[in-house]
């Protein structure tokens, strides 16, 4: 886990695309969001493995972000239940349903459903959002975090030895 | 493009699946196994264990091994015991998250085995143990009464006896009339007073002056007053007597029909009929018929509600609280609607204790109201250990949402009955020591209510009654009459709901009974009758003798009375000289 964090503090103190972070958060965003044994999870990991997206970002955001849908699982139920009780949609849903790829994806439970939309309308947002914080932390945080006297007890302690390990000694 | 691809990615990716798909691969028998066992005991609320499970991929298919199910009412023992089963399943439907089978073999069921260690769930109690009454502690009983005439002792000791009762009231309330009329007697006017009033007319006889008899014609009239209201006063008290007399008379005269009452009453609550004893049959065969039905019912009440809960109606969604992180499948409309679970055809083999039956269930499904057809099974067995021929059929139909109907009937051939013990009343045992009963049952449970006729035909009977030294005369008849009995028919009857119903047996055992409990009943209620009798009469023939010497006492005051009118009539008549 120190490890990770290393990674991350590395990264975002590194010449990484902001866009490639932004993307892996959105990513874990999902899978996160959404019960992990789903299928369109598998299409997540494979966009998170195909496309140039920060792993090590999407590895610490998702247990953060999975933490964040435990706690509004209410709300995601409740999104759910709307969606697939909605009669203008149930031609659609049921054409799903009787699909059995789709039946067995499981879009049918609440929580895939609202976790899913929920996720799906964050996306964008997410990412830009996620964008602008990073480059907003390399233009004006990360002189002044480094001066911190917060950062400088951080340099001494074991956390900053393994990310020196892991960085090469680079800052 | 390329800026954004990571080609060595699909790499990492396949990697990756292929990774969970051998972990899969590896623990999926265990995760199988893990899930119907913890499944399996959420659902009965004790122990479900599986020996091992193995899932095969071509064909695709499961094998369960070693299941054992505890009775969750007594956990040292299972429900049920099943070797193996074999599951084939249908890929095309798994996809869908159903269970889709078109056969299925199950081998080795039994039902009710002991355990090696308790079913119990960690977080569960121990189940209340049913509270057995005394029947069940010591066997069946059969409750019959008492023959003994010596208990007839008891019976006065007991009972209040009316005669007693009466003799007592009669003879306190005679005391009480005696004391208020002997004191009222000595306020009357006496021998005493009278013989003054004979004075005062001497007196008046012996005036010779014209002046005195003037004054002696006032005297006379007020005599002659005074002795009119003396004997007016004796002749109602005496009246008053009389009628008291003629009243102790008349309670003396119920006291001495008294004895005979206090006997029909003890003879009517105490004495013997036959009546009770008619149905022999009940007596003996109800209790195991009984023990059978509440087994019978016990079992059908687990398995009830895995039955109907699919034909429960629709659910409500809304109304159901979801798991945290599990959220609700919302269902809808199948094209082709199949239910969760169907297993078109299970070819089962059951180790009983009469022996090995083979069988086979069909359309098994978690929900009858989409599959349409109810779930049918057909048993059967020749030349078992216990039992020459055994087949039954029936079949449990919830195809109608809230109608539940279920049916079994089965024939029994030859089936070989040893040592079934009928009484354990350790003063009568009774054992149908040998036995061939040819059995046939129809069963049917149509919501709740509950109709079944069992008609059993018995050959080659040999009864033991045991000799326990209590040798009354119905107890000797009841053994002289099984004895003689070397075949006979039952017939059982079960009517009303599964709570609350009515078992009705009957034979031609009881014509062969009933004369002879008849025929012993009416003797040693004679010979009770008479003990009673002899008893009562020694018991209140002493206390009525003396009560006509009390009314005498009354007569004595009557006489008394008599002799003072006649002394004052006398009187009067010799005022008529004036």
């Amino acid at each position: 886990m120190l490890n990770l964090i290393a990674e991350f503090l590395k990264i975002l103190n590194s010449e990484t695309e902001p866009r490639q972070i932004s993307l892996a958060v959105c990513f874990a965003l999902i899978i996160g969001i959404t019960p992990l044994y789903s299928l369109h999870n598998l299409i997540v990991l494979f966009l998170v493995f195909i496309l140039r997206v920060n792993i090590a970002t999407f590895l610490l955001a998702w247990p953060l972000i999975a933490g964040i849908g435990y706690i509004i699982d209410p709300v995601l139920h409740q999104i759910g239940m709307a969606a697939l009780t909605e009669k203008s949609w149930e031609g659609l849903w049921t054409g799903l349903y009787n699909n059995p790829v789709f039946h067995l994806a499981r879009f049918n439970n609440t929580i895939v459903m609202g976790g899913l939309i929920f996720s799906m309308v964050m996306f964008v947002p997410c990412f830009f959002l996620s964008n602008y914080l990073v480059k907003r932390y390399r233009e004006t945080f990360l002189s002044w975090v480094e001066k911190t006297r917060l950062m400088k007890l951080l340099k001494a302690s074991k956390l900053f030895q393994v990310y020196q390990t892991v960085s090469g000694g680079a800052s | 493009m390329k800026k954004w691809i990571r080609l060595p990615g699909l790499l990492i990716f396949i990697v990756v699946v292929g990774l969970i798909a051998l972990f899969w691969f590896v623990f999926a028998d265990m995760l199988v196994k893990k899930g119907i066992e913890a499944g399996g005991s959420r659902a009965v609320g004790a122990k479900v264990e599986l020996a091992d499970a193995d899932i095969s991929l071509f064909p695709l298919g499961l094998d369960l091994t070693g299941l054992q199910v505890t009775n969750p009412d007594e956990l040292m023992r299972n429900i049920v015991e099943i070797d193996h089963i074999h599951v084939s399943l249908e890929t095309a439907y798994l996809l869908q998250r159903k269970i889709v089978s078109d056969e299925m073999l199950v081998d080795g069921v039994r039902l009710d085995t002991p355990r090696k260690v308790s079913g119990r769930l960690p977080d569960r109690p121990e189940p209340k143990k049913p509270e057995k009454d005394k029947d069940k502690k010591e066997g069946r009983l059969i409750e019959l009464p008492k023959l003994s005439v010596s208990s007839v002792d008891d019976i006065l000791k007991q009972e209040k006896l009316k005669t007693v009762e009466e003799v007592e009231r009669f003879r306190s309330d005679i005391k009480a009339e005696r004391e208020k009329y002997e004191a009222l007697l000595k306020t009357l006017p006496d021998k005493q007073k009278l013989a003054g009033y004979q004075d005062r007319i001497k007196n008046l006889k012996g005036s010779k002056s014209l002046g005195s008899l003037f004054g002696a014609a006032n005297e006379v009239s007020a005599v002659k007053k005074d002795i009119e209201n003396d004997i007016n006063q004796l002749k109602n008290v005496k009246g008053d007597l009389q009628g008291k007399v003629a009243e102790y008379q008349n309670r003396l005269v119920r006291l001495k029909d008294l004895p005979m009452e206090d006997f029909q009453r003890l003879k009517e609550k105490y004495s013997l009929s036959s009546q009770g004893l008619g149905n022999m049959a009940l007596l003996l065969f109800g209790p195991q018929y009984g023990e059978w039905i509440s087994k019978g019912i016990s079992l059908y009440e687990k398995a009830r509600p895995y039955l109907t809960k699919s034909n429960a109606g629709p659910e409500k969604v809304e109304e159901a609280a979801p798991v945290r992180g599990k959220g609700i499948d919302i269902k809808f409309r199948e094209y082709e609607p199949i239910p969760d679970f169907l297993a078109r055809i299970a070819r089962v083999s059951l180790l009983l204790d009469v022996g090995d039956l083979k069988g086979e269930i069909r359309d098994i499904a978690s929900d009858q109201t989409i599959y349409g057809k109810p779930v049918s099974f057909l048993f059967s067995g020749r030349k078992l250990k216990m039992i020459n021929e055994v087949s039954f059929q029936g079949s449990l139909d919830r195809t109608a949402v809230n109608q539940a109907v279920d049916t079994v009937s089965g024939r029994f051939t030859g089936y070989r009955i040893s040592d079934a013990v009928l009484s354990k009343d350790s003063g009568f045992p009774i054992t149908l020591k040998n036995a061939s009963a040819d059995i046939s049952l129809d069963l049917q449970i149509r919501n709740q209510q509950i109709e079944s006729k069992v008609v059993s035909r018995l050959d080659s009977v040999v009864f033991s009654t045991g000799d326990t030294g209590e040798n009354d005369l119905l107890r000797s008849a009841i053994r002289d009459a099984l004895a003689g009995i070397s075949q006979f028919q039952i017939k059982a009857g079960l009517t009303g709901t599964l709570e609350k119903n009515d078992v009705k047996v009957e034979s031609d055992i009881d014509k062969v009974m009933g004369n002879a409990v008849k025929n012993a009943v009416t003797k040693q209620a004679k010979v009770f009758e008479d003990k009673l009798k002899q008893q009562l009469t020694e018991k209140t023939g002493g206390l009525l003798s003396g009560l006509d010497s009390s009314i005498g006492d009354f007569q004595f005051m009557d006489k008394e009375l008599a002799e003072r009118l006649k002394f004052g009539d006398g009187l009067l008549g010799d005022m008529k000289l004036f």
